[in-house]
């Protein structure tokens, strides 16, 4: 039998939203600094209120260690409650999307949860678990968990009929299921939140500083303002700026790899 | 009907629960000191307290309230400029959707040095919150406005002017009062996280405080009234949408059956 | 073997008589009595009414009817994906759970719905790897096999994404063919091709059919394939959804696309047509 017709001229993504690229944050830091320039030179601002860009860099240099030092405590921080509320949240989908129950209780209560100011949770948490990373963990953690926790049970939710309908005429069993054809169709959809969630963990975890102190570039970009210090506190800001973006970058790039990898390898 | 209320129904159990659970907790741990404060004893802080807790709640809200407004403002200022200039809306898009990969709130300290301690920094963290959401949802609503009744006006012979004001801006004000429900919340969120970085009086600050103070039932009073003031937010929106807008599919999906064979 | 007068209802409170290219063996599957009810808010829908019929095995028999009659409940009813609310309905003298179990059924849908992360050799084999049946290496194996007999073996690394709706639903056959199960059901499987990709796909169908000696229920709603394809045509009426004729088809086989050309198969085709108007102008609650 021969092939009558050829393959599609298009293929069309099966990701809800393509991971983004991070060049537009670069462009905007650029824009900024640009501005910054601008600003300064045009307006002749005076050092103590906007440093020269080379002061900064050179302060930045010169503090180098201890900014390395802040940004791998914020990163750390950042990326622990990443994994765990990641985790945690596609756990907590998998089992709201075995108990249909569970889940129309539980997903709407998470919707409203997203309205409340959940960063406001980091004083809480500095009482019951102390001024140390375990708080910025947990900060970063919940932040991430319910998005991905709304975005697994829609992915889970969202196998065509006509798939589970071939596994049930295949007599395969619930965790078959669950395993070959509900998660990874969740899985663009947990990805799609990732990139952003990424950003925002680095955000949280950097105003979860100002309240537990200690470490980190929250902590460092705050200290430096109230102690004038002007050069260093743009540095840090620099310093946080880039972090951030390549976070993003690189959460792209896994999604990428990852889901373009789905289809190479055999279950 | 009973469709559309059970969720409803279904989610205020859910928050019982957790509150039946919570002061079973609470129970066991009743001490000097202790970091579970029953819920009655919150309520009875949060009533004790409550004309700080107002006067307090009024600064938040006005941060939050002209750092909103402001957003609004120019969100709408900034997403009409992009879509009648097309080569603009291009890169603005691009610098709106690089916003998330930036932790601007948490450059907030290095804001204070410029506008130091007062209403202003909090009012310009509280807009660059809300800021966003709006702009983006705004964009995209002005894009996907029905292209046959673009057409139909345009062919009619209307001015750029009238097109906007009897087309786009109809098709565009449920999704933009959508984008508010998201935007409201986070300006007051802004506005407390500008306070923790320096202010004299506010939410943010008293829940700071709190902690500082190791005063328990306090700091969960507070988080509570911050919780109310997001949720109230939201509500007022999400009401006022349904109220304005029942004709617009976001609002009749809510409450559609949903007919299943 | 005698059909039932054109456009004229037939009671089916009896099983029909199977064709006699049957065997000896318990008819392939058996329905007495069927009857699906719906429960939608505010009423009850009458899928399907007091439904009897009987498939021999190796038979291949399509149903045909207007929009709404039930026919895709039917055959979900067969596979067991739903279960009736009043009759019997077996499957070599079994409940269709134990077919299932057995995994003697293969399912063709009316969209392919291949998993777009998985290749089509890879689409194939899922329900293997399900069965758990051979090595990887066997199942690659059996997979390749399977996309030759559609013709589809070079794209087996393919993913869907790449494919056209036909190749989609070709292979969607071929996975349906993967447990070398011995019914074959088919819900509309060529519903929105053109002319010609479809008649193609009929050829290849019957190929597969009369290699594997499989027993065939296909659901359509054009006449003319059902006529290409089967030893008998079911004629389905809606409002509610129940049978009201049989008609068998004697036409010569192994059946070829000049048939299509032959004044037997449009008398035929001509008569299931004036059939099928009739059931639904007949009687039956208006919508």
């Amino acid at each position: 039998m021969t092939a009558t017709q050829g393959p599609a001229r298009t293929a069309r993504s099966w990701l809800p939203r393509r991971p983004r690229s991070a060049l537009p944050g670069l462009i905007l830091l650029a824009a900024l600094i640009a501005a910054w320039i601008a600003v300064k030179y045009g307006a002749r601002v005076p050092d103590q209120q906007m440093p020269a860009p080379l002061q900064v860099l050179r302060e930045g240099w010169g503090a180098r260690t201890s900014l390395a030092k802040a940004a791998a405590s914020t990163l750390g921080g950042a990326l622990g409650g990443f994994l765990l509320g990641n985790a945690a949240g596609i756990l907590a989908a998998v089992l709201v999307a075995s108990s249909p129950a569970a889940a129309q209780v539980l997903v709407p209560f998470a919707l409203v949860v997203r309205t409340l100011p959940i960063i406001a949770i980091a004083p809480l948490l500095t009482l019951l678990l102390g001024t140390g990373m375990i708080t910025i963990i947990a900060v970063a953690g919940i932040i991430m968990f319910f998005p991905t926790m709304v975005n697994t049970v829609l992915g889970l939710r969202s196998v065509p009929p006509e798939a589970l309908e071939l596994m049930a005429v295949a007599d395969a069993s619930r965790l078959e299921v669950l395993w070959r054809v509900r998660l990874p169709t969740a899985l663009p959809y947990v990805f799609s939140g990732l990139q952003v969630g990424a950003a925002t963990c680095i955000l949280a975890a950097m105003v979860a500083e100002w309240v537990t102190t200690g470490t980190g570039l929250g902590y460092l970009i705050l200290q430096a303002g109230v102690q004038f210090d002007v050069g260093l506190m743009w540095a840090g800001v620099l310093v946080a700026a880039l972090l951030a973006l390549a976070v993003f970058a690189l959460t792209g790039l896994i999604a990428r790899l990852v889901t373009g990898e789905e289809a190479r390898r055999v279950r | 009907m009973s469709r559309r209320a059970s969720p409803v129904l279904a989610s205020i159990g859910v928050w019982l629960a957790l509150l039946g659970i919570w002061w079973l907790v609470a129970a066991t741990q009743q001490r000097p000191g202790t970091l579970w404060p029953t819920p009655a004893q919150v309520a009875v802080t949060l009533w004790q307290l409550r004309g700080a807790f107002a006067a307090n709640a009024g600064t938040t809200v006005e941060e939050a309230a002209l750092g909103f407004a402001a957003a609004v403002v120019l969100a709408v200022l900034v997403g009409l400029a992009g879509e009648r200039y097309r080569p603009l809306a291009g890169s603005l898009n691009r610098l709106a959707i690089g916003v998330y990969s930036l932790p601007l709130i948490a450059l907030a300290p290095a804001l204070v040095l410029w506008t130091g301690s007062g209403l202003t920094t909090k009012v310009i963290i509280a807009a660059l919150a809300a800021f966003f959401p709006v702009l983006i949802n705004l964009t995209q609503a002005l894009r996907s406005t029905d292209p046959n009744a673009l057409e139909l006006m345009r062919a009619g012979g209307a001015s750029s002017w009238q097109v906007f004001r009897r087309v786009e801006l109809p098709y565009a004000l449920p999704a933009l009062f959508a984008a508010f429900t998201i935007a409201a919340p986070a300006a007051i969120l802004g506005a407390m996280l500008a306070e923790w970085v320096g202010a004299d009086s506010g939410l943010g600050i008293q829940l700071l405080d709190s902690m500082q103070n190791d005063d328990v039932p306090e700091l969960y009073a507070s988080l509570a009234a911050a919780s109310l003031l997001s949720l109230a937010a939201w509500l007022v929106f999400s009401v006022a949408g349904r109220w304005l807008f029942p004709w617009h599919a976001s609002q009749q999906a809510a409450g559609a059956g949903s007919q299943q064979r | 073997m005698t059909a039932p007068a054109p456009g004229g209802p037939v009671t089916s409170a009896e099983p029909l008589p199977p064709a006699p290219r049957a065997g000896r063996r318990p008819p392939a599957v058996t329905l007495a009595g069927v009857s699906k009810q719906f429960r939608l808010p505010g009423r009850d829908l009458v899928a399907l009414r007091d439904v009897s019929l009987v498939v021999g095995e190796g038979e291949f028999v399509s149903v045909i009817g207007p929009s709404g009659c039930g026919k895709s409940t039917l055959l979900r009813l067969i596979a067991g994906l739903i279960g009736p609310s009043a009759g019997t309905i077996t499957i070599a003298g079994e409940p269709p759970a134990q077919a299932r179990a057995r995994r003697e059924l293969g399912f063709v849908f009316q969209e392919p719905t291949l998993l777009p992360w998985r290749t089509a050799l890879e689409n194939v084999t899922l329900l293997l790897e399900v069965a758990r049946r051979g090595s990887a290496a066997q199942r690659r194996q059996r997979g390749l096999e399977l996309l030759g007999l559609v013709g589809l073996a070079e794209f087996a690394d393919a993913r869907p994404a790449k494919l056209s709706g036909g190749m989609q639903r070709r292979v969607g056959i071929a996975r349906a063919l993967a447990l070398d199960p011995k019914i074959l059901l088919m819900d509309e499987p060529f519903g929105a091709l053109d002319e010609i990709t479809r008649q193609r796909m009929n050829m290849e169908l019957l190929n597969v059919w009369a290699q594997r000696a499989t027993t065939a229920l296909l659901v359509t709603h054009n006449v003319g394939e059902a006529v290409f394809l089967s030893d008998r045509v079911l004629v389905m009426a809606a409002d509610p959804g129940r049978m009201i004729a049989e008609v068998p088809i004697d036409l010569p086989r192994p059946r070829r696309l000049d048939l299509l050309e032959n004044k037997d198969f449009f008398a035929l085709s001509a008569r299931l047509t004036r059939m099928l108007h009739g059931g639904s102008a007949g009687p039956g609650q208006a919508r």
